[in-house]
């Protein structure tokens, strides 16, 4: 400024910003040092290593883990198995002399040319042998391997048509003492065609249902495999499976029809047509079941399901039949196959999903029941990955979902994880990714809040990367629904501080029922208290009262005291000092 | 009749001015030869025994009573005016004064419409001849020169010439925006002296009526300060102690009286004189809010008056005008200026006016006015 100045100046605005500084650093030093107070990381030494140690249940965070798989990440699909391998050469030498010729020409033709080829040449073959079970199931084989299932369809059921074998078999197998096994090559040729059929039926809209030839196919397959199961632990799981060799094969390898391709594919089946209606006589043969002194809860899911279905006419009727396979699949083993894992979870989601499971039917007991069953299927799902390569990614994509809103321990999995994101696209890799970090993280969490991380540490959602911060907000929420539950078996004044912790912990999101539920115990006066204190905002608004208040002490001190000099300051002195020495242009009395 | 020195601005009841020695041809205009003339009427009809000769009212006896200089004026001997048939001892009657404010004050229209775009009022306050319009033209050209705060000087109504500024014509405002904010109010001297007890008594005037006021009324409302400049040489060109006496009266009444105009809502009652009105109720209002700064001009003449600190000056050379401030006000203080500088045997406008700029950034600013502020005399400022 040029001129004369104001001789306390120099000092005065030096001294208002001085001032204002030290108002503004006490105010920063009051806010933190009161919220730093109030936080976990202040509680005692030894409660804060109490709540280090706890287990965070994934809710909320969960949520938001779910969140991240929502799209993108498939629906209610069921994954069907595919269509039996081919009957090997052998099987031929089992028909009567008259079929033999044109099964071994039939089964020869594998291999040999392009697909049209075969086909138009098994067509040329069934033309002249259209009762030949062999030549039906190694032509309608070509046919859905060519996706062409709507023909496949038709040849087997034209061949079906003409010959009673299938239910002569059939009905053998299911005779009490039946001398059939799954080994035996005509069992093996009518499971294999009714299967393919049932493949066929699924494969395409419109069609015929299919659970009338995967039904004949159970009911045959299932005594058999009773037959097969006597003597081994039921519940222990199993990593053998039920195979049925191909016509005129043993049975090795992955390739090999299972028993579960067979339970699979009649879930699948009753689940995506939805139409399946039995009358009473199947019904009582189907949900008729010995009871049992300690029920699993699948099965107590299916007694309320099928009691509900009695009152209300037996809608869903044919979920309800795909929710009883999985019941009896369940009650005998943890299956060893990823897909009808897969498609057992679907079911038991179908039926808990809104109001199909009223909260009298599931309650909490059950669900959380419902929930740990649910998890193994999945961490078996995720272990075994024994699926098709076509149908690689939407199982991964499918476990994916699932994991997101399961309670495995990622860590089980890891590798298993690991392995199927290579079935994922780029976009999607990282969500699973970020899935396993985020049990990572949730494990981590309570020892970063109660300030027993190392030091140096990183906060640890920070793996997370833009996920991080909503991801957080909600694992917080769980830690406080964790750390209220332990609190509340603590003293009155321990509690209180782990409640000021959390709700400052939790800022101004709403706090989980635990949290609420423990407040409900103290007065409405303490809980205000309680509020103010974790308040951070409260804590921020008397910080800057307080700065306010100082820094307007210190600048009325400052101006009184300005005041006062300026009082006994002659200013014409300061100016006539100013013009003295300035250089000031030649006045009159200097031009005169 | 009444006649007014050009010079001098005194008011005689003959063509002749004691001061200057020189003799008066100019007559004055209303009030004060207006209420001289309805005193010389009142006169006649008090002498031709006239009924309606109104009652002596208690302001007007206790100003006839007791002089501002503590002696007993009211055989009229002390004052230039007289009448010509007024009994010695006879008391001079309350009169009907004439309706003051039917003459239009020039440029106090202008100067409301000013007010009525939010500017905050700084009143200069001193008899004629004081200097006020030379610090106000003083503040604007130091505030251009030192702090390129430009400012155009408003026109005057009297030319201006190349040595020095013509002052507010008599009987109008003059005013001079100094910010975005604050507006000078520049009023003719004759304003204050026409308030003056002391003149009034001199003159054996009526009490004032609130007509009185209309040139400051407005502007008091909006106040952002008072500036009071006292003329230690008097209007002569020796310092003239007696002539400090005047001023400090003067602002003796100014003082409450803008306390009075800023504060008081009430009604005052028909029978209570407004001079009464005011002395009766100041000591219940507040003191003025606003700062109040006293500049003792022509400070360049002052020699080493000007080395003394201007509060141990004022509190020991002008103890009624210090007393004023410390009953009136709460925020005030004196400084010396000077605006003209002499020039053979006149004056002229000094290049750079020394003094004022700081002086008056006090006085504006508004920056802490916010802040509860120590009054002065807590600061050592009383007496």
């Amino acid at each position: 400024m040029a001129g004369p100045r104001h001789p306390d100046d120099r000092w005065f605005w030096p001294a208002v910003a001085l001032a204002l500084l030290m108002a503004l650093g006490y105010a920063s030093i009051y806010y933190v040092e009161q919220t730093k107070d109030r936080s976990f990381a202040s509680l005692p030494e030894a409660t804060r290593e109490e709540l280090a140690e706890l287990t965070v249940v994934a809710e909320a965070s969960a949520e938001v883990e779910r969140e991240w798989v929502k799209e993108g990440f498939g629906g209610e699909e069921y994954l069907t198995a595919p269509v039996g391998p081919l009957p090997c050469a052998g099987a031929a030498d089992a028909l009567p002399p008259r079929d033999r010729a044109a099964a071994r020409e039939a089964i020869a033709l594998h291999g040999d040319g392009d697909a049209e080829t075969r086909i138009e040449r098994l067509s040329t073959i069934a033309d002249t042998e259209p009762d030949n079970l062999i030549v039906a199931l190694v032509f309608a084989t070509e046919l859905i391997d060519a996706g062409r299932a709507a023909e496949a369809d038709r040849v087997i059921s034209q061949t079906l048509d003409r010959t009673q074998d299938d239910e002569r078999v059939i009905a053998a197998a299911r005779a009490p003492r039946t001398r059939l096994d799954l080994s035996d090559q005509n069992v093996s040729t009518v499971i294999h065609l009714h299967h393919a059929l049932g493949v066929a039926r699924l494969g395409q809209s419109g069609a015929a249902p299919p659970w009338k030839s995967l039904k004949n196919v159970i009911g045959s397959v299932k005594p058999l495999s009773n037959l097969r199961l006597i003597g081994t632990s039921r519940g222990a799981p199993s990593w053998s499976k039920l195979l049925i060799a191909a016509p005129g094969c043993t049975a090795t390898g992955t390739a090999s029809l299972s028993s579960y391709d067979l339970y699979n594919n009649l879930i699948a089946g009753y689940m995506r047509g939805g139409r399946f209606e039995g009358d009473d006589a199947m019904r009582q043969r189907e949900f008729s079941r010995p009871p049992r002194t300690y029920p699993s809860p699948v099965r107590q899911l299916l007694d309320a399901q099928v009691e509900r279905a009695k009152a209300n006419g037996w809608q869903n009727e044919s979920q309800l039949w795909a929710l009883s396979n999985v019941e009896q699949l369940l009650d005998w083993r943890r299956p060893d196959d990823a897909r009808l894992n897969l498609n057992a979870i679907q079911v038991l989601d179908w039926w808990l999903a809104g109001d199909r499971c009223p909260a009298e039917v599931c309650t909490p007991e059950l669900r959380k029941g419902l929930a740990a069953t649910k998890d193994e299927l999945l961490e078996q799902a995720f272990l075994r990955r024994n699926v098709a390569p076509d149908q690689q990614r939407p199982f991964a994509q499918a476990v994916t979902r699932m994991l997101a809103g399961s309670n495995i321990p990622r860590t089980r999995i890891a590798d298993a994880a690991t392995a199927v994101r290579e079935w994922l696209p780029q976009s999607q890799s990282s969500s699973l990714a970020d899935l396993s970090a985020a049990d990572g993280a949730r494990s981590e969490l309570p020892r970063w809040i109660t300030g027993l991380a190392a030091e140096d540490a990183q906060p640890p959602e920070a793996p997370l990367g833009t996920r991080a911060a909503a991801w957080r907000k909600a694992a917080d929420r769980d830690f406080a629904a964790a750390a209220a539950t332990w609190a509340a078996r603590r003293s009155p004044g321990e509690q209180r501080a782990v409640l000021v912790a959390i709700r400052q912990l939790l800022g101004a999101s709403a706090p989980p029922k635990a949290v609420t539920d423990l407040e409900a115990k103290r007065s409405a006066t303490d809980r205000l208290r309680i509020r103010l204190a974790a308040s951070k905002w409260w804590w921020g608004f008397l910080a800057a009262l307080s700065a306010v208040v100082m820094a307007l002490v210190f600048v009325w001190v400052l101006v009184t005291v300005r005041d006062a000099r300026a009082l006994r300051t002659s200013f014409y002195n300061v100016e006539l000092e100013y013009l003295r020495s300035s250089d000031r242009p030649p006045t009159d009395k200097d031009l005169a | 009749m009444t006649y007014q020195c050009e010079i001098c601005g005194g008011l005689y009841a003959e063509p002749w001015c004691d001061k200057d020695q020189r003799e008066l041809k100019k007559t004055v205009a209303a009030p004060v030869d207006q209420v001289a003339a309805a005193i010389e009427r009142q006169s006649a009809g008090l002498a031709g025994g006239d009924a309606a000769t109104p009652p002596e009212t208690p302001s007007h006896s206790s100003h006839e009573s007791h002089g501002t200089d503590g002696t007993n004026r009211t055989d009229g001997t002390h004052g230039t005016y007289r009448t010509e048939d007024a009994a010695p001892r006879r008391v001079a009657p309350v009169v009907d004064v004439p309706p003051v404010q039917q003459r239009e004050i020039g440029g106090l229209a202008e100067f409301r419409s000013i007010l009525g775009q939010g500017f905050q009022a700084v009143v200069i306050c001193g008899l004629p001849q004081t200097g006020k319009s030379q610090i106000v033209n003083a503040f604007t050209k130091a505030n251009t020169i030192y702090r390129g705060r430009s400012q155009f000087d408003m026109q005057r109504a009297t030319l201006r010439t190349g040595d020095a500024l013509g002052g507010t014509l008599k009987g109008e405002v003059w005013y001079q925006v100094a910010s975005d904010k604050h507006v000078f109010l520049d009023p003719s001297g004759e304003f204050f002296r026409d308030l003056s007890l002391e003149e009034r008594q001199r003159l054996r005037l009526p009490d004032i009526s609130e007509e009185y006021f209309d040139f400051v009324r407005d502007a008091v409302k909006q106040l952002a300060g008072i500036v009071l400049v006292v003329d230690l040489f008097g209007g002569g060109n020796r310092i003239d102690r007696s002539g400090w006496r005047p001023q400090e009266n003067d602002f003796t009444f100014v003082l409450p009286a803008l306390r009075w105009l800023r504060f008081d809502k009430e009604a005052r009652p028909p029978e209570v004189g407004v001079s009464i009105n005011i002395a009766a109720r100041v000591q219940k209002l507040p003191k003025l809010d606003v700062p109040v700064l006293v500049l003792f001009s022509k400070a360049d003449r002052l020699d080493t008056l000007t080395n003394q600190q201007p509060l141990a000056f004022a509190r020991r050379s002008l103890p009624t005008l210090h007393g004023a401030l410390v009953t009136h006000a709460k925020r005030f203080r004196f400084d010396f200026c000077h605006t003209m500088i002499r020039k053979g045997d006149g004056d002229a406008t000094a290049e750079r006016p020394c003094g004022v700029l700081l002086s008056m950034e006090w006085l504006l600013d508004d920056r802490f006015r916010w802040l509860p502020r120590v009054p002065a005399t807590w600061l050592g400022g009383g007496k």
